[in-house]
């Protein structure tokens, strides 16, 4: 079984994937909304820079903008500037987790509205409602309960592309557990790897379960 | 239903198709490997001290090598033609001249090397290892066949360190599970307080210093040496030699007669000169001869 140093050591990989997940969740949340209503919206421009950045961050490896991130970036600046640009390793998770999940959460969430019937929209008008309130107040409250499973997918595909994060030198529970398989010939450690992936995959699927009950608890 | 069931036949007819040519082509090229390790697979496991004897008279006995190949300058990629070159390839060229037998490489991550020589996968390590305590107890560790120590490379346009006491407070880089990453963990352990960053590969490590996200990288002498030679406006030795861990070949602990074909071969060609020939190539000075066989390590 485990001792006390591997329990801990384990916990804090455990650690560093759920808050790499987390993070990146939230912050695809808030900016995929946002990449979302720029690739419907009518303005030219934002229509064209959302398409592109969707384009760009769902056709490249989340390892190669990891890679880019981490490794390329701060030579490139310190090219260009000439001073240096270190990043830490953790932020660069975050950053390219939450870029990568952007991309894809922007069309879920673009999806999800689409699927409203447009009368819904034309209802609004007709109340004498703005395009942004129309929005923001009636359409995408309903989309929520499409979205959620959506959301929660990609949710629990983050917990597991979080494993990428041991290429730039975190020691996420993975490659933990993968050092203590290798070091000791034994395969347990995998065992106890997929056990925790799955129980907090599991935690999510349930409450991603709970949550759609609620948000569709009208219809 | 009968669309359902003809659908299903179709893909199983495909998959039953796929299955029987690609194992009718792996099959041939296969063969002739196939003998020959089977028969030296078996030979560790079977009695300690059989030795693996080829299969024909004529047809060479294949060792299989593990290799971390991404390691320059002792096994590495040639940038233009992805040919697998270094000194660890150029020793081995010569050890199985010297031997009468082939080598096969088996590429594999440095963190998890060790296991395959236990399981079989391959039969020796050639891939820069470091002979240690630990190792010479859990694996047949041969003759050293190059010097070696870990030291502390700085990058040119930050501070120097010459010595562990000023690595306390900085950011360090090593690669997972090397000599160098269980010395840093012990001068973590005895108090210096370093925040370490573990790489899967060294050549992370080198990039990461160059970007500045590390301040510093210990690693074996012969590797700084090799990065600095390629980019010397980026990286400097810094410190002497902090241990001495000549490299060796690692086998199977029970391969005694691998081991001992493989000590012979190396004292063969340290004495024919290729040894010091191959050094000259790779590092413009004899490691290969007159090594300090003292261990001195940090862990």
């Amino acid at each position: 079984m485990l001792n006390e140093v591997q329990i801990q050591a384990i916990i804090k990989g455990t650690g560093y994937t759920l808050i790499i997940a987390v993070v990146a969740v939230i912050i695809g949340t808030v900016f995929g909304m946002l990449v979302a209503l720029g690739r419907i919206s009518h303005n030219k421009i934002l229509n064209k820079v959302s398409w592109i950045y969707v384009w760009f961050f769902r056709g490249t490896p989340l390892l190669l903008q990891l890679f880019m991130i981490y490794y390329a970036m701060p030579l490139i600046v310190k090219d260009l500037l000439g001073r240096p640009f270190p990043i830490n390793p953790l932020m660069a998770c975050f950053i390219a987790f939450g870029l990568n999940s952007t991309a894809y959460m922007a069309e879920f969430f673009r999806a999800g509205i689409e699927s409203i019937d447009k009368g819904q929209l034309e209802a609004s008008k007709a109340l004498g409602m703005s395009y942004n309130q129309a929005m923001f107040k009636i359409i995408i409250p309903q989309s929520y309960k499409r979205l959620l499973p959506s959301v929660g997918n990609e949710f629990i595909m983050l917990i597991k592309d979080t494993s990428l994060a041991s290429t730039v030198a975190i020691s996420d529970l993975l490659r933990t557990t993968k050092t203590m398989s290798s070091s000791s010939g034994n395969w347990i450690y995998y065992v106890y790897a997929a056990c925790v992936y799955l129980l907090m995959t599991s935690i999510i699927q349930f409450g991603f379960d709970k949550l759609e009950k609620k948000v569709g608890a009208y219809e | 239903m009968k669309k359902i069931l003809a659908l299903i036949m179709i893909m199983l007819l495909a998959v039953g198709f796929t299955g029987c040519t690609s194992k009718a082509k792996a099959a041939d090229p296969a063969v002739p490997a196939q003998e020959a390790t089977t028969n030296e697979a078996a030979a560790p496991e079977a009695a300690p001290e059989a030795t693996p004897e080829a299969t024909t008279p004529s047809e060479k006995l294949v060792i299989k090598v593990g290799t971390d190949d991404a390691y320059p300058p002792f096994e590495y990629h040639d940038e233009a033609t992805n040919d697998l070159i270094g000194f660890d390839i150029d020793f081995a060229k010569a050890l199985a001249e010297e031997m009468g037998v082939e080598i096969e490489y088996v590429p594999t991550a440095w963190d998890g090397i060790f296991n395959g020589v236990n399981t079989g996968q391959y039969d020796m390590i050639i891939s820069c290892v470091s002979i240690t305590p630990d190792r010479i107890e859990g694996f047949g560790m041969t003759n050293p066949y190059l010097s070696n120590g870990i030291v502390i490379v700085s990058a040119a346009d930050g501070e120097q360190a010459t010595s562990i006491e000023q690595l306390a407070g900085k950011k360090v880089g090593v690669q997972l599970e090397t000599t160098a990453d269980i010395a840093a963990k012990k001068f973590m352990a005895d108090g210096t307080d370093i925040t370490l960053s573990q790489f899967d590969s060294v050549m992370e490590a080198f990039a990461a210093l160059k970007g500045g996200s590390i301040e510093y990288i210990l690693v074996d002498s012969s590797v700084g040496g090799f990065y600095i030679s390629n980019d010397p406006d980026s990286f400097n030795i810094t410190s002497d030699l902090l241990s001495n861990e000549p490299i060796g070949v690692c086998i199977a602990k029970e391969n005694t007669a691998l081991l001992d074909k493989v000590n012979t071969g190396i004292k063969a060609l340290q004495d024919s000169g290729k040894m010091t020939e191959i050094s000259q190539k790779w590092f413009s000075a004899d490691f290969a001869t007159h090594i300090d066989s003292e261990i001195k390590v940090i862990e």
